[in-house]
């Protein structure tokens, strides 16, 4: 705090001020243990890729095998990385959203604690050969524990503030955290209970593995986008009416999706159908989505150049309409047919959780690091450089992943090629892919300096609400 | 019909999602929150109101 403003009392600061720095500690706490287990995960998912080009590598290591390195990349960047910094957005956007200082601020850093306790503990098991072997499951029962009471106190907080509001009015984006903060604890918890077997286990697996996305990432991401674009660019979202059909048809439609990813196994066919047909659905909350962030943004499209925050959220909001209306029709019987158990899905995934979700919680904490830390970034160019490094790194991976997984899924789907030459024909697609998440892990190592030399203050002071 | 506990404590997480989300929906419509008017878009520049005055 600066030296004039730290003697006046809170009530003569601007509230805009307050809120950031009430919120500083957890948010930064939030955010430094996101960034560290990006670069964990980034770690773990080049050592699993290059592991396709030099199958031996690391072998002697059980620890590093690739069956450990793999759901520790899964769950390194997805309950390390995106949750935690998706929880750090969350709770400074909810204060702004609800023009009130973030309440229950030691639930705040309690919560930050334990879920860190919690992936410390979950990786670990993973690595040293305790998984539970389901995927997005494998955590054992005491991490998954320790991130459970972690998000209730998240979720405590959020909804302490937001029952203190001053404004009447719920944003959008305050629906979207609603959502995701009284849904996903719901999820988390019911899907790791210890209690399922057979057909069970695999319905209760792809509807947590689906809703991770559709009750927690995608509310995250849609709300950070609801409210950075309309904000930086000065001009409110094009027709607020469509945006709220657009999150009451999300609701209704995206968690039934979750039996996709089972099309063609040993599950009743009306559940497939179901899923199936709510994924299809799931059309209509996307192109509200993507009509008005466009109509938001058209016109405006200069703001792109002079703002790091909105160029990486604006590209993270344009992949939401692709991976959705991708995962519409990956959905389909006649797509699965083809692209089921191949590359592609690794895409696909990737086009969700990076593409779309990281490069908004990239353009968020470009946004956000700066106001509550009261301190600017240090080097534009940088941050130029993070941006097209991860851009170029996830379109090169996405496109190498889609097609080799396309091509690959024919492949198998011909008896007279031989498996062999299925793994052979897949090869340069793999090594596009160690290639592109060299760039990527380059864009990652950029981000981690310039978010250190913030918090130790390296840069330029801030003269009031940073750069970005 | 013999249904197995796990599926039942399923339909009942659902049940209290979709539960959740219903009753959220009747209070958004009777607070005027959904109300086909765009002012409610301007609730994203409130934060910076106190440092315009």
């Amino acid at each position: 705090m600066s030296a004039a403003l730290e003697d006046k009392p809170e009530s003569l600061l601007p509230l805009r001020r307050v809120m950031d720095e009430t919120a500083a500690a957890p948010v930064l706490l939030y955010f430094a243990t996101a960034i560290f287990w990006l670069l964990a995960g980034t770690a773990f998912g080049l050592a699993a890729s290059l592991k396709f080009d030099w199958p031996d590598w690391l072998g002697a290591f059980p620890a590093l095998t690739f069956g450990r390195i793999r759901p520790a990349h899964l769950n390194a960047v997805t309950l390390g990385w995106a949750s935690l910094a998706g929880a750090g957005c969350l709770v400074w956007l909810t204060s702004r959203l609800c023009l009130v200082p973030i309440q229950w601020r030691g639930c705040l850093l309690a919560s930050a604690a334990l879920w860190n306790a919690g992936m410390v503990y979950g990786t670990g098991a993973i690595l040293f050969g305790y998984s539970l072997g389901v995927e997005w499951l494998e955590f054992p029962l005491p991490a998954v524990g320790l991130i459970a009471a972690a998000f209730l106190l998240f979720a405590a907080s959020v909804l302490r503030t937001f029952a203190r509001r001053t404004v009447d009015h719920v944003y959008v984006s305050l629906w979207y955290i609603l959502a995701a903060v009284v849904w996903f604890p719901i999820l988390y918890v019911v899907a790791n209970l210890p209690i399922y077997s057979g057909v069970v286990h695999g319905v209760v697996n792809w509807w947590y593995g689906h809703n991770a996305l559709a009750v927690w990432f995608t509310p995250i991401g849609l709300a950070l986008a609801y409210y950075f674009i309309p904000k930086i660019i000065g001009r409110p979202v094009y027709s607020y009416y469509l945006s709220l059909l657009g999150f009451w048809t999300f609701a209704l439609f995206y968690n039934w999706n979750g039996v996709h990813h089972l099309v063609g196994g040993p599950v009743p066919n009306w559940l497939q159908t179901i899923s199936i047909i709510a994924s299809v659905l799931m059309v209509i909350p996307v192109l509200a989505v993507a009509v008005n962030h466009h109509l938001t943004t058209v016109g405006r499209f200069s703001a792109l150049r002079t703002s790091p925050a909105l160029r990486f959220t604006v590209f993270g909001a344009m992949c939401y309409t692709a991976v959705s209306f991708q995962g519409s029709m990956e959905a389909l019987r006649g797509v699965q047919q083809t692209v089921h158990f191949t590359h592609y899905t690794i895409g696909h995934a990737h086009l969700g959780v990076y593409a779309f979700l990281t490069m908004i919680l990239f353009g968020a904490m470009y946004y956000i690091t700066p106001r509550v830390a009261r301190w600017d970034w240090a080097r534009p160019g940088w941050i130029e450089a993070h941006f097209w490094l991860t851009v170029s790194g996830v379109l090169l991976y996405v496109g190498a992943m889609c097609l080799g997984g396309y091509l690959q899924g024919r492949a198998l789907n011909n008896a007279a090629i031989p498996f062999p030459a299925v793994v052979e024909l897949t090869r340069p697609y793999l090594t596009l892919r160690s290639l592109s998440g060299a760039l990527i892990g380059a864009g990652h190592v950029i981000f981690a300096v310039l978010f250190a030399e913030v918090v130790l203050r390296r840069g330029p002071r801030s003269q009031e609400a940073g750069a970005s | 019909v013999n249904i197995p506990p796990p599926v039942l404590l399923l339909l009942g997480a659902s049940a209290a999602g979709a539960a959740l989300a219903l009753a959220a929906f009747v209070w958004a419509v009777r607070k005027g929150q959904l109300d086909p008017d765009n002012a409610g878009a301007r609730t994203v520049f409130l934060d910076e109101e106190d440092e315009r005055g």
